[in-house]
């Protein structure tokens, strides 16, 4: 019996005996005597070696003690020396899921788990100890971010050109740096496109300061000032590429391509044949014209760059270009047919925001950053969740 | 004692439903006691008091679950420090749970209880009090579905989405919820790009140069200033200005 159950017994006693005085025992007692036996039950608590029990160990990474358990999730006391890492693996059997137990336990403050929060990671381990107890989902049961008061959505963000001097689209790349380095400060994770793909597939949980970085049109200037420091900090990008523009002056070409896409960081993906907006239609063209035109647009540069990235000529589901980026950001539903027709999983526009689990996966929306912007106008462009109305 | 055993699961229900569940099984609650006052109307002070004070003791959350633990001021061994460890869990996610309760959060409510519930599988005060929670979530998801088929009936697809928003908020494992975010959404994109093939069939022109098609992007992202300041040729501005959605494709 504690304390305060203690104080509840001598407020029973009291109002039990004037309750009786003025004939309502029956109604008093039971309704305070259920109130106090269930703080009684409550307060029971039972001694660690009581409850510890130690269950066979699902992997053999981290040496936690399960401490108990339910249908849906597990309560564990790390060892020391467990790291989130080794408990993801051993749990959940994915290493590479130590963000979630990090942000589900709150110890996600820190810098995030992506390729450009790797320098600041290593200097600030997370705050993992015996001390504090941590609750593991034993499946996964909201991989769409939601939350009670809102859910995420994870930006993409979209770049031209590199250079100087800065102008709406064309960017600096000390500019670039620097946005590369408040993203590992503001604790965000870089993914690579097919990580959005995932999310918006099949409910693959992202962290929750994800971001995804696109550079478009295949300039020259990508190659020489943005894919070194990109390679220095191991983000991932996705290159979108009109393949009639390839080799071109000023434009990349496949050579610099296949060695980019060898890293495994650069990820090139379709943008048009000749880089002619979708929507619009060439004078006196017919609606038939029109639609076989436009399945040239959108396979024709699916072929070339498998071709010349891969040696290979799969067929829709097995290509690695799976993604296109609208050439102007526009699709009608034309295009969004033509998509769904040539199986492709992502369809990119230009119009702006975050995407949510829900957002149609022909019609991302992605935001522009501008050259000539300032690292607070680059914080406004990352929109990482969206509230819901009260 | 019947009647107090009705006057409990009043209480329950109300917790159940959530601060405005709260309502009815109040009224039965009083009602009942006004009942009781016409036999023992003398004894109104007290009864009423009574009622307060029970009303007050089923609305809280269960009795504290955990004992408030001195700090020590000398080495703990290491049984000591888990035992503490473990009471500083439990506190916190009751805690939680609690705060959880009180904004309506009632999946999240029930997530906490049940990290309490692990360690302690005999306590049925917790039990009941995930029960409650996880009662009181799907009821107020089951509601909100409900509102978002009425939405979708209407035709109005912009609040089905919202209510089938707010009710995976409530449960966030919520299958047809997820699904039906995603339908909804599924028309309304192809609702817009419906409009945005009418506009650009009125307004056709050949290749255009670099400039309009930066000048476009620019605008889509609604960096007008930025896009004029492209276009130095006004007939160019002309066009960019019939051409451009009007901002209808916001979400």
């Amino acid at each position: 019996m504690t304390v305060a159950s203690g104080q509840h017994g001598r407020s029973l006693s009291s109002l039990l005996l004037r309750a009786w005085r003025y004939g309502l025992v029956c109604l008093g007692a039971l309704g305070w005597a259920t109130a106090v036996a269930a703080g009684n039950t409550a307060g029971a608590l039972p001694s660690a070696s009581a409850s510890a029990q130690t269950h066979p160990a699902p992997g053999a990474e981290a040496q936690a003690q399960v401490l108990g358990q339910t249908d849906r999730l597990w309560v564990v006391r790390p060892a020391p020396g467990d790291t989130l890492a080794g408990l993801a693996l051993r749990f959940w059997g994915r290493a590479d899921r130590a963000w979630l137990l990090a942000e589900s336990n709150g110890l996600a403050d820190g810098p995030g788990s992506g390729a450009v929060a790797s320098e600041s990671r290593q200097a600030r381990p997370p705050p993992l100890s015996p001390d504090r107890l941590l609750v593991i989902a034993r499946r996964l049961t909201n991989g769409i971010g939601f939350t009670p008061d809102g859910y995420q959505t994870v930006p993409i963000l979209s770049y031209h050109r590199f250079g100087q001097p800065a102008s709406a689209m064309v960017l600096p790349p000390e500019m670039l740096e620097a946005q590369l380095r408040q993203l590992a400060s503001l604790g965000a994770t870089v993914v690579p496109l097919s990580a959005l793909a995932d999310f918006l597939a099949g409910g693959q949980p992202l962290p929750a300061k994800s971001v995804v970085i696109s550079v478009d049109d295949g300039h020259e200037s990508f190659y020489r000032l943005a894919f070194p420091l990109l390679q220095k900090h191991g983000v991932p990008v996705t290159l979108f590429v009109p393949t009639d523009a390839v080799g071109q002056p000023e434009v990349l070409n496949w050579p610099q391509l296949q060695e980019m896409s060898a890293t495994g960081l650069v990820s090139v993906q379709a943008h048009g044949k000749t880089h002619q907006s979708l929507v619009e239609r060439a004078p006196g063209e017919d609606e038939r014209t029109y639609r076989r035109a436009l399945e040239v647009e959108v396979q024709v540069p699916r072929k070339l760059i498998e071709q010349y990235l891969t040696g290979k000529d799969p067929g829709p589901v097995d290509a690695t270009v799976q993604y296109v980026a609208y050439p102007h950001g526009l699709a009608n539903v034309a295009v969004l047919d033509s998509m769904t027709r040539n199986a492709f999983a992502l369809g990119l526009s230009m119009l702006p925001g975050g995407n949510a689990f829900y957002t149609h996966p022909h019609m991302l929306l992605r935001t522009m950053v501008l050259g000539d912007g300032s690292l607070e106008a680059f914080n406004t462009l990352l929109q990482w969740r969206r509230a819901l109305a009260p | 004692m019947t009647m107090t055993s009705s006057f409990l699961r009043a209480g329950c229900r109300g917790l159940a439903a959530g601060p405005a569940g709260l309502c009815f099984p109040l009224r039965t609650f009083f009602s009942a006691w006004r009942r009781l006052l016409r036999i023992h109307f003398r004894l109104a002070p007290l009864a009423w008091l009574a009622a307060f004070t029970l009303t007050g003791c089923s609305s809280l959350p269960p009795a504290a679950v955990v004992d408030p633990q001195p700090v020590p001021d000398v080495q703990l061994s290491d049984g000591q420090a888990a035992a503490q460890s473990m009471a500083g869990f439990i506190s916190r996610q009751q805690t939680q749970a609690e705060q959880a309760e009180k904004q309506g959060h009632w999946a999240l409510a029930a997530w906490h209880w049940e990290a309490i519930r692990a360690l302690r599988p005999q306590d049925t005060t917790v039990m009941a009090s995930q029960q409650r929670a996880l009662q009181a979530a799907e009821s107020l998801a089951a509601l909100r579905v409900s509102q978002a088929r009425l939405a979708l009936q209407l035709g109005d697809l912009e609040s089905a989405r919202e209510w089938l928003l707010r009710a995976l908020a409530t449960q966030l494992d919520l299958p047809e919820a997820i699904e039906g975010v995603k339908q909804v959404e599924r028309s309304l994109t192809r609702k817009r790009a419906a409009e945005t093939v009418s506009r650009h069939r009125l307004n056709r022109m050949s290749r255009p140069p670099a400039a309009y098609e930066h000048a476009q992007l620019l605008a889509l992202q609604g960096e007008l200033a930025a896009a004029v300041d492209l276009l130095c040729v006004p007939w160019l501005r002309t066009t960019l200005q019939t051409q451009l959605p009007s901002g209808g494709w916001q979400t």
